[in-house]
């Protein structure tokens, strides 16, 4: 079965040539060797899904079909990357397009304090009741940030981007995503803790 | 020392908070389909090596001139023989016949993106007949791959004056539900369509408790807008 043999290949790959550097990578998917977008695969789609589930503040379905539709992009657009800066800025950039995208499609109709809660019958990772109604509160709380306040602080907590790469997919100046971060937790704070003691 | 400053010290708890809040793991589901979509990529880059784009740039220019060459020489033919228009009307009805024969064999290939062609060779033909229309409802409803699904909706959507068209896609609201970007889409067009047959499907799927809570949202905004 070809998507065993890639998935086994690929796992392989990971595990004995670390560290591989991603942007030589990229750049053989960019010139043809396309199996190699295997292995930046799996060393994204976690984060990439982490991102997009603190972004639709806990929406699983929808966040795990933006992780595949980063990667048909990736692909689409591989003759595009250059290797002047990250893999990790150039895929989240793709990424903020994406969530750009879905923040559009539900502007309309969904209010902040609905989207944070957890669909029902969604077969439940989490054991303790305790986490489950802190994962509820801070998708809640998340809802209730400005959209871009929520984007900049999740790209935050993400491993391998700094500042500069965050300004740059959020196309402004470092300084103000300092600043826009940090203004973004303090509100994420003062709004958990009002939702913890209602 | 122990940060007293109040700003901090929030900063710092909601760091905290975001780190020690975990997200779910991926389901199977998504590995599978990026390996799909992985597999039908290679395989087509292997059928369309290297240069494929300049390449096929120049094939489709030759293929043109060809067409057109090809073309001319036939009407001169056809008129030298005084020959009615009717021949030529005929001529190009085998031409479609054969692009529709084509277009609905490769539909059948395992590979997504021949699929994806084929669809697309299809939501290009002038004057689409009930097999097309057939072929591409068929496929909204059962094809695996949830793209190619994607692109039948949007091939079908620009046949929405058809009555086959519209009830097809209404039933195929009831198909859905394992892509909710399809259920979405499709939920979007009759909103847009305002088409009340959706109703009764659409107010069932309400009913559903695993339904994501997005789609259910959109679906009870279409509800209310159509009754």
């Amino acid at each position: 079965m070809i998507f065993v043999q890639h998935r086994a290949r690929i796992i392989l790959t990971v595990q004995t040539k670390r560290p591989v550097d991603e942007i030589q990578l990229m750049i053989q998917v960019s010139q043809g060797d396309l199996a190699k977008l295997g292995i930046l695969y799996e060393r994204y789609k976690q984060s990439l899904f982490g991102y997009f589930y603190r972004v639709t503040c806990g929406d699983h379905a929808f966040s795990e079909d933006m992780v595949h539709q980063v990667f048909v992009r990736v692909l689409k657009y591989r003759s595009s990357f250059k290797g002047t800066g990250s893999f990790a800025k150039w895929v989240f950039h793709i990424a903020h397009h994406i969530a750009v995208d879905y923040s559009k499609s539900f502007r309309h109709y969904a209010g902040p304090d609905s989207l944070a809660i957890k669909p029902s019958g969604e077969p439940d990772p989490y054991k303790s009741l305790e986490q489950q109604e802190k994962i509820i509160l801070l998708n809640r709380a998340l809802s209730r940030l400005k959209e871009d306040d929520r984007e900049a602080v999740t790209l935050a907590k993400i491993q391998g981007l700094k500042y500069q790469d965050i300004a740059a997919i959020l196309d402004t100046t470092e300084g103000a995503v300092r600043v826009k971060i940090h203004r973004a937790l303090i509100e994420l704070k003062k709004i958990y803790s009002h939702l913890e003691s209602t | 020392m122990e940060n007293t400053d109040p700003k901090r010290k929030e900063i710092e708890e909601a760091e905290r908070l975001l780190d020690q809040t975990p997200i779910p793991e991926l389901t199977e589901s998504l590995d599978r389909k990026f390996y799909d979509f992985l597999d039908a990529a290679i395989t087509t880059r292997d059928q369309f090596p290297q240069r494929s784009r300049t390449a096929l740039y120049w094939y489709a220019v030759a293929a043109g001139i060809a067409l057109f060459v090809m073309g001319w020489l036939g009407g001169s033919v056809l008129s030298t023989r005084n020959k009615s228009s009717v021949e030529i009307t005929g001529l190009s009805g085998e031409v479609r016949d054969l692009r529709e024969s084509l277009a609905l064999t490769m539909i059948q290939q395992p590979l997504p993106g021949k699929r994806i062609q084929a669809i697309n060779m299809l939501a290009d033909m002038k004057n689409p007949d009930d097999k097309i229309y057939a072929t591409l409802l068929s496929t909204l409803n059962h094809d695996p791959n949830d793209n190619v699904r994607l692109v039948a909706l949007e091939a079908l959507a620009k046949h929405v004056e058809n009555d086959q068209v519209m009830a097809g896609m209404v039933e195929a609201i009831g198909q859905q539900q394992t892509s909710p970007v399809v259920l979405l889409r499709l939920t979007e067009l009759m909103a847009l369509l305002g088409e009340k047959r959706a109703l009764p499907m659409l107010k069932s799927i309400l009913e559903k408790p695993d339904l994501n809570y997005n789609i259910k949202t959109q679906i009870y905004e279409t509800v209310q807008g159509l009754s």
